[in-house]
């Protein structure tokens, strides 16, 4: 069992700046959890407490119900994929990856063997296990042919595979990846993130991922957690986020293209909702939104994914398209309807073209509404 | 038309003339560069063929500076033999005696410079402690004081220890760095990728075994940087052995080669003296020829992406 528990974990940098903030964050055993969040947001500094690199200011953190706080990273069993790759320029890839392994053997059983004679015989078969268990990494990760080259001799996809390599022949209890994938090219990356998420399944170990890709974050997580400005503003499913973000930031962070957002004030009449920004207005029966009626007209931002404004639809308001972007299998559609700008994505085939003028709508019973202020909380 | 004959002529007068000027400092850089070599070559060319002649000419030579007495018609190749054996009062023990002390001295000297001042440099660079800074700065400080400063003080703490005529007070001192050294060290080092460092730590490692096991290797230019500058100074070191070293047992090759000076430094066996120099010189010369690709070499390359 490898769980990973942080309560109200923080850290303050001697200067006085904050990068993390109360991060309250249970990970279970065996579970694919992403940190994700733009840069500066503090998901690698969480990492890094979690791999002992930096040291934690506030709270507690538990690996397996101890705390850790003040264990170094080497006490941790952990291991740790980095940025870089941070492969060890003067050894081969063999080594590379036994290097974790060679100081199993504690000093005192070391200093025994050699009183004892048994200091060779152990040697050889310490040898023999660590070759035996770093063949069967590079098995595994498709890297054999590689184990006599040097780093410098690699392809940024090969070094990435052996800094897994490196990280998978220690056995550890949690691995722990550094925005592993952002050196590669987009193609190679997406194959690695299939290769990534079968060989989790293949391990079942606890892992924790660091990206500032939010694409990456939904296809690999278990549950991801959005971080701001050292804040966790949700952590959910990654369905759920998509979903049900919490927040405006949530919202926006997450889907390409950015989910439409319109500031304006919604007034609920029973289940039959009008929302008015500038000279725009939509209008629907949203019963989730019923519990809003008592507050009367009320300002709030509307949030509409772009796969739910609908275009050429029965009884819209009139836009103009301003911009058609062609994917092969969909098509997004910039359109200007009353000085807003939205964002539209439909299939391939539909007839849009640039300057032209459709009929746009929005299905309100699947747009999303926040408080129209800095927190931008979710209300529906 | 014309226009545009002309400017191709003048285009190519320009490039002419610049091909001239290029040909003409080609040729001032090539006599130049002739010239710095013909002076440091000399001197040793001087010494081997000094070296080969007879005592006679060796005299007219150098002490009557008749120069066309400088080339050996007959060369005495028996003269390194010669000059070796002669060196100390017992035939032949006395060369192997130096030999020896030289070897055994350069060794731990060139071992604790380098395992000292890396250690050193390592910590200054990587290991985040209050007063590093400081502590940096005091060591560089070091560096302005002139050695003849430091001479008695230091003589009369080795007389004490009861060091004197060992070879601990020239060997020891190395194991505690060097201030030059571990400035190097420490700014090669501030260059290596941190993410190495923190990988050996999350792959086990301890301070110790990073340094031995990663930062020692990545430090290959500057270990032989080191290395070769501390072994020809103290192979060639005169002053301190001079100092410490006062049995004929203990002295090295270039306190032997003095004694052996003032035996034959007259102006009749200088041919011996240049034999038992150009000796003495062949482990300098050679270390420097097989250590100089690693002066160039860097080892940094695919640590990281790039």
């Amino acid at each position: 069992m490898a769980t990973i528990s942080l309560d109200r974990v923080g850290k303050i940098y001697p200067g006085g700046v904050r990068a993390v903030e109360g991060v309250d964050l249970r990970i279970a055993h065996g579970e694919f959890t992403v940190l994700v969040g733009p840069s500066g947001c503090g998901k690698s500094t969480l990492l890094r407490m979690i791999a002992g690199l930096e040291t934690i200011t506030e709270g507690v953190m538990k690996i397996d119900d101890l705390v850790v706080n003040q264990l170094p990273p080497q006490a941790r069993d952990i291991a740790m994929v980095f940025q870089n790759y941070a492969l060890y320029p003067h050894m081969n890839v063999h080594d590379n990856m036994a290097f974790g392994l060679l100081r199993r053997r504690k000093f005192p059983s070391r200093l025994k063997s050699i009183f004892s004679g048994s200091y060779n015989s152990g040697r050889k078969t310490e040898q023999q296990e660590i070759n035996r268990k770093v063949t069967a990494a590079a098995a595994t990760l498709g890297i054999t042919q590689l184990l006599g080259r040097r780093p410098a001799a690699l392809s940024g996809g090969q070094r990435q595979r052996v800094a897994l390599g490196r990280a998978l022949v220690r056995q550890p209890k949690v691995f722990l990846l550094d925005e592993p994938l952002s050196n590669l090219d987009a193609k190679l990356r997406v194959e690695m993130r299939a290769e990534l998420r079968m060989l989790h399944r293949r391990l079942g170990v606890t892992m924790v991922y660091v990206t500032h890709d939010q694409e990456e974050a939904m296809s690999l997580g278990d549950r991801v957690v959005v971080l701001k400005d050292g804040l966790v503003q949700q952590i959910a499913a990654p369905q759920e986020i998509y979903s049900k973000p919490a927040n405006r930031f949530v919202a926006e962070f997450v889907g390409t293209p950015t989910m439409n957002m319109l500031e304006g004030s919604l007034t609920m009449k029973d289940n039959w909702a009008t929302f008015a920004s500038k000279s725009l207005q939509f209008q629907g029966v949203v019963s989730a939104w019923q519990p809003l009626a008592p507050r009367g007209a009320q300002s709030a931002v509307l949030g509409i994914r772009p796969e739910h404004v609908l275009l050429n639809a029965a009884g819209g308001m009139s836009a103009t398209v301003d911009a058609v972007e062609h994917y092969g299998d969909r098509m997004d559609v910039v359109v200007q309807a009353s000085g807003q700008r939205l964002v539209a994505r439909c299939g391939p085939d539909a007839s849009i073209h640039e300057g032209s003028t459709i009929s746009v709508a929005v299905d309100l019973t699947r747009a999303h509404l926040f408080e129209n202020n800095q927190a931008g909380m979710r209300i529906g | 038309m014309s226009n545009s004959n002309g400017a191709t002529n003048m285009k190519y007068d320009s490039l002419r003339a610049g091909a001239v000027g290029g040909g003409v400092m080609r040729t001032l850089s090539f006599i130049s560069l002739v010239c710095g070599t013909a002076i440091i070559v000399f001197p040793l060319l001087w010494m081997v063929l000094v070296s080969l002649l007879t005592p006679d000419r060796a005299q007219a030579a150098t002490v009557s500076g008749d120069l066309t007495k400088l080339f050996p018609n007959d060369p005495q190749w028996n003269n390194f033999s010669d000059a070796l054996s002669q060196m100390g009062s017992v035939r032949w023990k006395g060369f192997f005696d130096a030999l020896a002390n030289s070897i055994v001295v350069t060794t731990l000297v060139v071992t604790g410079t380098v395992l000292s001042s890396s250690l050193v440099g390592f910590a200054l660079a990587r290991i985040r402690f209050r007063g590093n800074n400081a502590l940096f700065l005091l060591m560089l400080g070091t560096m302005m004081l002139p050695g003849q400063v430091t001479m008695i003080p230091l003589f009369l703490l080795f007389r004490n220890l009861g060091w004197v005529d060992t070879i601990l007070p020239l060997v020891v001192p190395a194991f505690f760095g060097s201030a030059f050294f571990i400035f190097m060290y420490r700014q090669f080092i501030a260059q290596v990728p941190e993410a190495l460092v923190e990988a050996a730590k999350v792959d086990g490692w301890g301070w110790f075994g990073i340094w031995w096991h990663v930062m020692l290797p990545l430090c290959r230019p500057v270990t032989a940087i080191c290395a070769v500058f501390t072994f020809i100074f103290t192979w060639n070191d005169f002053l301190a052995p001079l100092i410490y070293l006062h049995s004929d047992e203990q002295a090295t090759l270039a306190v032997a080669l003095n004694s052996f000076r003032n035996q034959y430094g007259g102006v009749n066996k200088v041919n011996l003296l240049m034999a038992a120099s150009l000796v003495t010189m062949i482990p300098c010369i050679l270390l420097f020829l097989v250590a100089q690709r690693q002066f160039i070499e860097g080892l940094g390359k695919g640590a990281v992406k790039g």
